[in-house]
């Protein structure tokens, strides 16, 4: 059982890792590390010719000029990316160049390359420039965070902080980067979608998708214009199958109290409560399927009935 | 007797000039209102003081029920706008360490929440009320406070004190709502002081929660950067069911007003996309038995924290603890 895609779960511990977090671990705040969610491309050219890498997060410890450029894996590394990532070495400076990396000079920026995974990629051909971890939750003995042998942090202050314990394991913090596009992340978006829907229309009383992207999604617009764009086509999709279920009676009524009057709202509020559960599995069934080949749901909600 | 109540306030004045509860304004002052206003019980002018844009401080020499309607008719036809404080129970016992304590009152009212047979099964006490007054009113919560069976359930609302200061004294009655009533004194400069200081303790507070428990990304060049950690409620004993628990709090209904979609995330851990309903603030909820992780987002007003804790105090665990970052 789990809340999102290991990819989703894996940038939201990133980030926890780097934050004030009593019931979690705080270990690389403590130690100075900020994080940035990147998800955008970063050109790397050198006499052997262009490549470019997609970090996911990027960790960065601004007063030692050094930064955690990671990518979150699934169970398996493709090694022509790991021979791109390798490029990076040398290059640590286009971080800086590029806009990855602020608040450092680019000449004083060194650079550890990471793949994370909840699986073990120890057994991959993976070179030991790259450090690996490996996040190992067990829903009885907890969490345990490895930065697996061969494959260490070249800082020593970030290697010395692992292995890291935390338990309980469950529930992972899961509310900074609440979804992404996978078919894992669907139940977080649809149900994540609902409340941005009827707290705008408490709030606002009118919404646009724009309007509900930017509270429903902390990072929505700060992404690579790719990931914005997959992720409006899917949240467009969602508000109007939300509509579509029988919600939109609701949301009128509740959007023509302007947030007064929880006399007036409450019937309602309580009247959509009761249905909670409907709505988000009737969004659910109505959604588009991942394709057996991707990890994300489709957004093309084309019938193959009329295609040609 | 003088009362007085500190109200939050995410408007402007002009704005509470066209709340439902007000009937007619004089301005004293551009910061210095009088406001009329009529409920089943009387009619009578309040006094507003708007000199902390957040924070405002309602005066009123009508008798309580008057007082006590009008604050909750101007708060309610407000919605998000206006709230009233909910002051958690430690900084209840830090007031009363202004001066000498002369009355306490602990209530706690699990069935108010509660059905009966969740309360047998995971409670002591349906619901607990004392209410006392006089000289030995801080030997008796501290007798309270030394009983094992019992501490756990000491959630100050109210606490009466006598502060003095430089000769000069001043008496009140201050509940964890943010109202006080003066009972006596030898200078209003010192009750005003009073409330000034109860206001900045709570003001304090809120910035800490929504300088760090924002949740958010802050525009970088490329990418975003994180911003902002969950708030921790942490129970003082292992919530037994929290499938049920969170039936009974996320339902739409007073007193918490959450609504939400509630789903199983983990073996015994849940997960909640909500909405509080008080002003429509999104949250979100992770539980597990032992505490919630309470996600505020950006646009978020830290009274949600505050009100989510102290209701959390007052009908289930008295002993709570909210941990956020230090100041």
């Amino acid at each position: 059982m789990r809340e999102l895609s290991w990819h989703t779960h894996q940038i939201n511990l990133w980030i926890a890792l780097s934050k004030f977090q009593p019931t979690f671990s705080t270990t690389l705040g403590e130690i100075g590390y900020e994080c940035d969610v990147i998800e955008e491309r970063l050109y790397l050219h050198d006499g052997d010719g262009n490549d470019i890498i997609h970090p996911d997060v990027v960790l960065t410890e601004s007063e030692d000029s050094h930064s955690l450029v990671v990518d979150c894996k699934s169970e398996e590394v493709d090694p022509d990316q790991l021979r791109r990532y390798l490029r990076l070495n040398e290059n640590e400076d286009q971080l800086v160049i590029q806009g990855l990396v602020n608040d450092v000079e680019s000449d004083n920026l060194t650079a550890d390359t990471v793949l994370s995974s909840f699986s073990e990629l120890s057994g991959e051909d993976v070179l030991d420039e790259f450090a690996i971890v490996h996040f190992d939750q067990d829903p009885y003995s907890g969490l345990a965070i490895w930065n697996l042998d061969g494959h260490e942090f070249e800082d020593k202050d970030v290697k010395e902080q692992f292995p890291i314990n935390i338990k309980p394991s469950e529930p992972l913090p899961t509310g900074h980067y609440p979804f992404d596009i996978y078919e894992a992340d669907k139940e977080a978006m649809v149900s994540n979608i609902f409340s941005t829907v009827i707290s705008l229309s408490m709030k606002e009383g009118e919404l646009s998708i724009d309007d509900i992207l930017d509270h429903s999604h902390p990072y929505w617009d700060k992404l690579g214009q790719g990931k914005r764009d997959e992720l409006r086509d899917r949240v467009e999709i969602i508000y109007l199958e939300l509509l579509n279920s029988g919600l939109n009676e609701y949301l009128e009524k509740i959007a023509g109290t302007e947030g007064r009057e929880w006399r007036r709202t409450s019937k309602t509020i309580q009247a959509v409560q009761r249905e909670t559960d409907y709505y988000v599995n009737e969004v659910l069934e109505e959604l588009p399927q991942a394709r057996l080949d991707h990890d994300a749901w489709s957004s093309e909600s084309s019938d193959e009935d009329n295609e040609e | 007797m003088l009362k007085t109540a500190i109200i939050e306030s995410n408007i402007s004045s002009e704005e509470f000039a066209e709340n439902d509860a007000v009937e007619e304004t004089i301005r004293i002052s551009s910061d210095l209102w009088m406001v009329k206003t009529e409920n089943t019980e009387d009619e009578g002018w309040l006094f507003v003081d708007f000199h902390d844009d957040r924070f405002w401080i309602i005066y009123s020499m009508g008798n309580s029920n008057f007082f006590n309607i009008a604050i909750d008719e101007i708060l309610r036809s407000e919605g998000g706008g206006l709230d009233r404080l909910w002051i958690p129970a430690g900084q209840v016992e830090e007031i009363g360490k202004m001066g000498e304590y002369e009355g306490i009152k602990i209530s706690f009212g699990a069935d108010d929440v509660f059905p009966e047979e969740f309360i047998e099964d995971n409670l002591e006490f349906t619901d607990l009320n004392i209410d006392g007054s006089g000289q030995s009113s801080r030997h008796l919560f501290e007798i309270l406070k030394s009983t094992d069976e019992i501490d756990d359930f000491l959630a100050l609302s109210r606490i009466q004190i006598r502060r003095e200061v430089d000769g000069e004294f001043v008496r009140e009655r201050v509940t964890n709502e943010g109202t006080f009533t003066t009972r006596g004194g030898s200078d209003a400069s010192l009750h005003i002081a009073t409330v000034e200081r109860i206001k900045d303790q709570y003001s304090n507070l809120l910035e800490t929660i929504e300088d760090n428990h924002i949740i958010g990304a802050k525009e970088q060049d490329h990418g975003g950067r994180s911003q902002g950690s969950p708030i921790v409620i942490r129970f003082s004993k292992p919530v037994p069911d929290v499938e049920e628990f969170l039936s009974y709090v996320v339902n739409a209904r007073d007193p918490f007003r959450l609504w939400g979609h509630t789903r199983q995330i983990g073996h015994e851990s849940y997960k909640v996309d909500g909405v509080d309903a008080h002003n429509g603030d999104k949250i979100a909820i992770e539980m597990s038995s032992e505490w919630i992780r309470l996600y505020l987002y950006e646009g978020a007003c830290g009274n949600t924290a505050l009100r989510i804790f102290t209701n959390i105090q007052q009908y289930y665990d008295p002993a709570a603890e909210l941990v956020i970052a230090d100041a």
